[in-house]
């Protein structure tokens, strides 16, 4: 019997892990459970201390120990690793029962844990493949390329089904659209009043001409069309010119990457799945104005603005896929700030002007600026780009075709038919095509909506931090297409005179398209699993942004980010490549280096930042260096010298024509 | 008629034409009030005031910020009273062009 009694408890703690419970726990299990959370005890823990046989025994009287500690009657379930295990609970809900242990000092993370689904694809037509090509219209043969595993070309497809067995997306999370409305009609779409995810929304356009629907704010955010006449332009010439052309349907495509209901067996799936679509109407004819995208921003977050009722349903993600070229604007940083700390998102689109400096809003602090990737993983040739991108995404490109020839990578999503007036519903295909980085932020902001659907208790910068850390490498190679071969993406580049030169296809670095290319999959286990945000990312800004050769040029580190009660403690500036222009770099391991450019050409630099914990950060950046006004590319002397020969040419000539 | 005369109702027509169709420009902006108010047209008559050119309410940003227009003869005008209502940096935390933002797809 001596030995039969050891033999029986060895027994039954072995057991303990598949049933769930501890023999403690057994007493106390008459209700059933209704928390089910993964805790992790930090190294130094006390309840480590323990010194029972078992591995079971000790995490089922660390489950009590704890249990005592918060005032409940916590079980033990399986150990996930030695300092890691499944605890249940009744009485209390799941999140909130991790938030409890959360805020425990010796618990490095305690995060539902959820219930997972067998990764599969959605049964949307359009997913694996567009609709055949006929006639100028249909494919593309790709379909959803970009939502998909990264596979053979497909470089930089986001792989959400990993995301997707994670969460199909909580209709409690919101995501806030701003842009020209939207198509309620489109048979992708569903109202939730019918059972679906798209809210009502607003108009929030001020100005009856620019609103097209014939007022001004209004709760009514169905898009009537923003297609620009000649007649429009001749009424608001200032700012409507270059805009001459039929309507975009803009807001209804990026409601469709976000939220078009998906596994319907029709069209398109969307990332978002089940969260909820708010459609704010900010974009009409000839754009929209940003007292009205500002307006709908603090709107969207539940913030007040006078004379509209408030949004009771507010935003965790707002996706502005619009913007303009200039400096962030204090109506921006202003409007940014607010709605970081009203607990949202905002995320934005680089920009369109062909690799020049980041778009407003996108370039503000607080945003995830989003540049645009093609399929190959390099950036497209229209992204802007800049040390403001969080991260990159796929904006969609066509692989060097003819006219009329298929488009091969476009954006595929829903839009209508209709030139001016709504049309028929209908996808964008490889002829109606859809591409730009105002494609890529919705991929971003659907991959956070999923983030949060798993862990709603992430801030707007642990959302982007981790959007960041999870990120895939950019590639270096494999984009060439047989043309010029493809560089390392630069700065912003400008001319001697300092206007902005396009900079087409290239390959992103992290100093130039963000930390890398989203991945939503490992984003999405990130957010759930309880990954800490990395708590420092390096990031590089030149001052002068045009630099010229013969100058000296500032390397500035002081917008790299560290997170709350954090410091950086060291900076490493290296010269990676000098070009032949760079020789060395002064105060290497201060905030702000800085460089003596001897000749236009190019350089590249690496800075790593070290923050008082030991975490680190390295960014990487290539700079092009116009040549001096005159200078004709070379040194200042053989400018000089040239200037000279140029004036007594001059001289001889002007002699010569009085004889 | 008298040469002078003709000459003299000539030029008169010319000028009232040039005053009837001087163009006027409209500056779209934004302020940042010193302190929240929501009396649109309270905000419109201030800056009115101040800028001394016409100036009309359009629209709420938010309690402190909020998007006017100002009337103008010329671009020069309109630079001027700008200016004036930056100024006013007791009334004004910032003022601002309303700038135009478009979508950013079709490059």
């Amino acid at each position: 019997m001596r030995h039969l009694l050891p033999t029986l408890a060895a027994i039954c703690l072995l057991l303990t892990p598949l049933a769930g419970r501890t023999p403690l726990a057994q007493a106390a299990a008459a209700t059933p459970d209704s928390a089910r959370v993964i805790v992790k005890f930090k190294a130094d823990s006390p309840l480590l201390r323990e010194q029972a046989l078992s591995a079971s025994a000790r995490h089922a009287e660390r489950a009590q120990a704890l249990g005592q500690r918060v005032g409940l009657a916590l079980r033990s379930g399986a150990g996930l690793t030695e300092r890691s295990q499944v605890v249940f609970a009744s009485g209390i809900g799941s999140a909130a029962l991790a938030a409890t242990l959360a805020r425990q000092g010796d618990v490095e993370y305690a995060v539902v844990d959820q219930r997972r689904h067998r990764a599969t694809a959605p049964n949307d037509p359009y997913y694996l493949q567009g609709p055949p090509v006929a006639g100028g219209s249909g494919g593309p043969v790709a379909g959803q390329w970009y939502l998909r595993a990264p596979s053979g070309a497909l470089v930089s497809s986001i792989d959400v089904e990993p995301a997707w067995s994670i969460s199909t997306g909580d209709p409690a999370i919101v995501v806030a659209v701003l842009d020209t409305g939207a198509r309620f009609d489109h048979p992708d779409f569903k109202r939730v009043s019918a059972g679906g995810n798209l809210l009502p929304g607003y108009d929030m356009i001020h100005d009856a001409a620019v609103a097209n629907d014939g007022d001004g704010r209004d709760p009514d955010p169905s898009d009537p069309g923003d297609g620009v006449t000649q007649a429009d332009v001749d009424r608001a010439p200032t700012n409507c010119k270059d805009s001459i052309g039929p309507s975009s349907w803009h807001g209804t495509q990026m409601i469709g990457l976000i939220g078009a209901v998906t596994d319907n067996g029709i069209g398109i799936a969307s990332i978002g799945r089940n969260v909820q679509v708010l459609p704010l109407r900010v974009l009409g004819k000839c754009g929209g104005f940003d007292s009205d995208i500002i307006a709908g921003m603090r709107w969207a977050a539940g913030l007040s603005v006078p004379g509209v009722p408030a949004n009771t349903q507010p935003a965790r993600v707002l996706n502005l896929s619009l913007g303009s070229e200039g400096a962030c604007t204090a109506a921006y940083a202003d409007a940014v700030a607010a709605v970081n700390a009203a607990n949202a998102v905002v995320v934005a689109s680089a920009g369109n002007s062909a690799g020049h400096a980041v778009s407003a809003p996108a370039n503000c602090a607080g945003v995830i600026g989003v540049a645009g990737l093609r399929h190959a993983g390099s950036k497209v040739g229209f992204s802007d780009l800049g040390p403001q991108i969080s991260l990159s995404a796929p904006g969609g490109n066509c692989v060097n075709i003819g006219a009329g020839d298929a488009c091969v990578y476009p954006i595929m999503t829903t839009s209508n038919a209709g030139a001016t007036i709504p049309g028929a519903s209908i996808y964008t295909d490889s002829f109606n095509v859809s591409v730009g980085t105002s494609f890529s932020a919705p991929l971003v902001a659907g991959t956070a909506a999923l983030m949060l659907s798993a862990q709603p208790a992430l801030t707007p910068l642990q959302v982007k931090l981790l959007l960041q850390a999870s990120a895939r490498p950019f590639p270096i190679s494999g984009a060439d297409n047989g043309s010029d071969p493809v560089l390392e993406c630069t700065a912003p580049q400008y001319d001697s005179n300092g206007q902005a030169v396009d900079q087409l296809q290239c390959y992103c670095s992290t100093g130039t398209c963000g930390a890398g290319m989203l991945d939503a999959g490992a984003a999405v286990l990130a957010a759930s699993s309880g990954t800490p945000a990395p708590s420092v990312r390096a990031r590089i800004d030149i001052a002068p942004v045009a630099p010229l050769a013969q100058q000296a040029l500032s390397l500035r580190a002081t917008d790299s980010s560290v997170a709350s009660g954090h410091s950086i403690s060291s900076y490493q500036w290296e010269l990676v490549d000098g070009g032949g222009i760079v020789s060395t770099i002064a105060t290497p391991t201060a905030a702000v280096a800085s460089v003596t450019l001897s000749a236009a050409g190019r350089f590249t630099v690496r800075l790593t930042v070290q923050d008082n914990t030991g975490a680190s950060s390295s960014a990487r950046l290539s700079v092009a260096v116009a040549a001096a006004p005159g200078g004709g590319g070379g040194g200042g002397a053989i400018g000089v010298i040239w200037l000279a020969a140029l004036a007594a040419v001059v001289a001889a000539l002007r002699s010569r024509s009085r004889v | 008629m008298p040469r002078s005369l003709f000459a003299a109702g000539t030029l008169a027509f010319i000028a009232l034409t040039a005053c009837a169709t001087e163009p006027a420009l409209e500056a779209r902006l934004l302020v940042k009030l010193a302190q929240p108010a929501t009396d649109g047209d309270a905000i419109a008559r201030q800056a009115a005031a101040i800028a001394g050119t016409p100036v009309t309410y359009a629209a709420a940003v938010s309690p402190q910020w909020h998007a006017l227009r100002l009337r103008c003869a010329s671009a020069r005008d309109c630079a001027a009273a700008l200016q004036r209502l930056r100024e006013q940096v007791s009334v004004y935390d910032v003022v601002q062009r309303d700038e135009r933002r478009r979508a950013a797809s079709s490059p």
